[in-house]
């Protein structure tokens, strides 16, 4: 029995538990655990993306359209205008689902940003995105971290936190689930949400495998709840697919694309935890299901996530929004 | 013969009972009155001082978009399923209240020959304690005052408790030399100026004098000193747009000429204009660079008198064409720029400023600089911390979210 268990994280055994709690209460109905809120990166901005957002909406609290670029070194920020920006803007305000934009800065390694001036200028540039119109907040994805830098991040997310507190904004930071540079536990002491990422267990550089694993997932959700606690953490579901070919990096695909492309070479998919994996010629094809992702969100919300977050909107298979149940 | 039938007929019908008026605002009133006696009227007819301006089923109506502090007189007819009309009811008299005051006291030039700048000053009013309207300038030629008041305008302002302060504007070196130096000349303007505010009711004047010599600061202050004594004498406003500096530079080609610490002695308001690092004809770049913006207001606040001290911000920007003069865009503008563009704005947080570049369809290259509502949000704070007033050049070419800052009050 033991060791049965000794493969499962905590968040398997109070799952289990909750079960065998509910069969030894004689199968009285006891009360689920509330419905998570939905966080959703918006990282293309096609019809596609657009339509999703009408579509599911609803069920939707905050999103992250990717639209700011930061160069870390000088904290010039690159902005969006027009076209998609305000018809995303629209239907965010037709569905009433707060807009916190996506600023991503790649660091490439370089330090020059650790200077407090040059933090200062980062903050002022995160300031004008979350002020922009129809925001109320602002999404900070800074990666290519070093971990000698996770104090410098750390600073940088309380200046951050504090200048957007002040003028009535709110702060969502995305920690890597891999890099010792993000200091989940002092990020979310200041962030308001703790994006943590729960997904490329596999990745575009890597070999094939699927992206989100059970387990791998449950350990996200573990350890952003001990860093953030319920009203912070925010697991994020890989909701998406790549294509590897026999050599070099995967491609990023939508999930939807995935099994139309199995559906159009009839391939036969091997199920694994969650993915669907195929043959597609001499590539290698897994994607995330939406079986398998409502799944991990059962888990979660078992677990006491107040959140999810899905990386990202319109990547997700379709089915995936049906009959799932969200706070809004 | 049927006509004069019918006519007896309406005169017979029995008129309904006179409006009577209740939430009264200054621009709506709600009306209700009594029906006639005998069959139910199938419609009423509203009138207004004599005429019909409404007809409607119902016995009450409000009424809306009607001139505050004016009266007017109200009476109704019935109309019966005939089409007969009765005779009208004894007539009400209703005065609208008076607008809501402003409650603002930020210090606002307003371009005259623009209904933007004037619609934006409506809208944004109770944030707006001084209104500068662009009504006179000097002739470069003649050196003579010229220009015109606007009555909606002062009006509009007066019955809203902003003071109205019209800017006189004069930025010819040559013509300025002449107005501070020419005695004659110097004592016409000063007389034109008073009794223009005389004239007009204006609650003082905004002197506008730029590319002054700075060989003439002196006779600016001299300038300043008298038409303020006159002003004061009447219990008018002496209001001064003075160049940006963070130093005291008496040889300064542009700013040399304010002597401010004199001015502040003689001005009820001093309007720094902070903006002007970079110009339509210089090279391009952020023209309130939030750096130099932080050194002009840390200077002006080591001035006499800081209650009297406005920091100005600029809410228009720039557009450099290579090699060529810079044109002044709205925000509106630029934001339409972008979108048909689709350009993507660069926030520069060392300057506090935005920049877009691209290329024009004759592949000239073009880069503009411009301030949005976080921007120019920051200088209003800064103007705050330094215990300054907030001015803004000028209205109807900002980000409309500016008002949206609970710091303009």
């Amino acid at each position: 029995m033991g060791k049965l268990f000794a493969g499962l994280s905590a968040v398997a055994l109070i799952a289990m538990a909750a079960a065998v709690g509910l069969a030894l209460d004689g199968g009285r109905e006891q009360r689920p655990p509330p419905a998570p809120r939905v966080f959703a990166f918006v990282s293309r901005h096609g019809g596609e993306e657009l339509a999703r957002l009408r579509r599911v909406g609803a069920l939707i609290d905050v999103v992250a359209p990717n639209w700011y670029e930061l160069a870390p070194a000088s904290g010039l920020l690159r902005a969006p205008s027009g076209g998609h920006r305000d018809q995303l803007l629209e239907i965010a305000r037709e569905r009433r689902v707060k807009v916190w934009p996506a600023v991503n800065a790649r660091t490439g390694g370089a330090r020059e940003w650790e200077a407090p001036e040059a933090r200062a200028r980062i903050v002022a540039s995160l300031r004008a995105a979350a002020l922009a119109p129809g925001a109320s907040g602002v999404t900070l994805d800074m990666e290519e971290l070093q971990p000698h830098q996770r104090r410098a991040f750390t600073a940088l997310v309380r200046e951050a936190a504090a200048a957007l507190h002040a003028a009535d904004r709110r702060l969502a930071v995305y920690v890597s689930r891999s890099s010792e540079a993000y200091d989940w536990k002092a990020i979310a002491r200041h962030a308001d949400l703790l994006l943590a990422a729960g997904y490329n267990e596999s990745w575009a550089g890597g070999t094939p495998g699927p992206i989100t694993t059970p387990s791998g997932f449950a350990q996200v959700v573990e350890r952003s709840l001990a860093a953030g606690g319920r009203r912070k953490a925010v697991p994020l579901l890989g909701a998406f697919g790549y294509r590897w070919p026999p050599a070099g990096r995967g491609e990023l695909i939508a999930s939807d694309e995935a099994l139309a492309l199995r559906r159009q070479l009839r391939a036969t998919p091997r199920r694994t935890a969650g993915n669907e994996r195929f043959r597609a010629g001499r590539d290698t094809v897994v994607y995330a299901t939406a079986a398998g992702l409502r799944a991990r969100v059962r888990e979660a919300r078992h677990a006491g996530v107040r959140w999810v977050g899905l990386f990202s909107l319109g990547r997700e298979p379709q089915h995936f929004w049906d009959g799932l149940d969200t706070a809004r | 013969m049927i006509g004069a039938l019918l006519a007896t007929a309406a005169l017979a019908a029995p008129a309904p009972g006179a409006p009577s008026a209740e939430a009264v605002t200054d621009t709506t009133v709600t009306l209700s009155w009594k029906a006639p006696s005998g069959a139910k009227p199938r419609a009423y007819r509203l009138l207004r001082d004599g005429r019909i301006v409404r007809q409607l089923a119902g016995r009450r109506v409000k009424v809306r978009k009607l001139a505050p502090k004016r009266a007017y007189k109200w009476s109704v007819r019935a109309v019966d399923r005939a089409g007969n009309v009765s005779r009208a009811s004894r007539a009400t008299r209703v005065v609208q209240g008076e607008p809501p005051p402003t409650t603002g006291a930020v210090h606002a030039y307003l371009l005259a020959s623009t209904d933007a700048s004037y619609t934006a000053f409506r809208k944004h009013y109770r944030q707006i304690g001084h209104v500068y309207p662009t009504f006179y300038d000097c002739n470069r030629s003649s050196a003579a005052l010229e220009g015109r008041d606007d009555r909606r305008i002062v009006r509009f302002a007066q019955d809203r408790k902003v003071k109205v302060l019209p800017r006189v504007n004069c930025q010819s070196t040559a013509t300025l030399q002449r107005i501070l130096g020419e005695p004659a000349l110097r004592e016409q303007w000063l007389a034109q100026i008073v009794a223009l505010v005389d004239k007009h009711r204006y609650d003082g004047v905004n002197i506008d004098f730029e590319a002054i010599r700075a060989e003439d600061r002196d006779r600016l202050t001299s300038f300043i000193a008298d038409l303020a004594a006159r002003l004061h004498a009447r219990g008018k406003l002496l209001s001064q747009a003075v160049s940006a500096k963070f130093a005291d530079n008496p040889r300064h080609p542009r700013s040399g000429a304010f002597d401010y610490q004199q001015l502040a002695r003689h001005a009820d308001v001093l309007f720094v204009m902070g903006w002007g690092v970079h110009w339509s004809q210089s090279a391009p770049g952020a023209q309130d660079d939030i750096a130099w913006v932080r050194g002009v207001a840390d200077y002006v606040a080591t001035m006499p008198q800081r209650e009297k001290w406005v920091l100005g911000t600029m809410l228009y920007g720039m557009d450099w064409p290579a090699g060529g003069r810079g044109t002044a865009l709205h925000h509106a503008e630029i934001q339409a720029l972008a979108a048909a563009r689709g350009l993507s704005p660069v926030f520069s947080p060392e300057k506090d400023a935005w920049q877009l570049t691209y290329t024009d369809a004759a592949g000239i290259a073009h880069e503009l600089w411009y301030s949005d509502a976080t921007t120019v949000a920051n200088r209003v704070a800064l103007a705050r911390e330094r215990g300054l007033g907030v001015g803004f050049w000028r209205l109807g070419q900002e980000d409309e979210r500016i008002w949206a800052s609970s710091s303009l009050g």
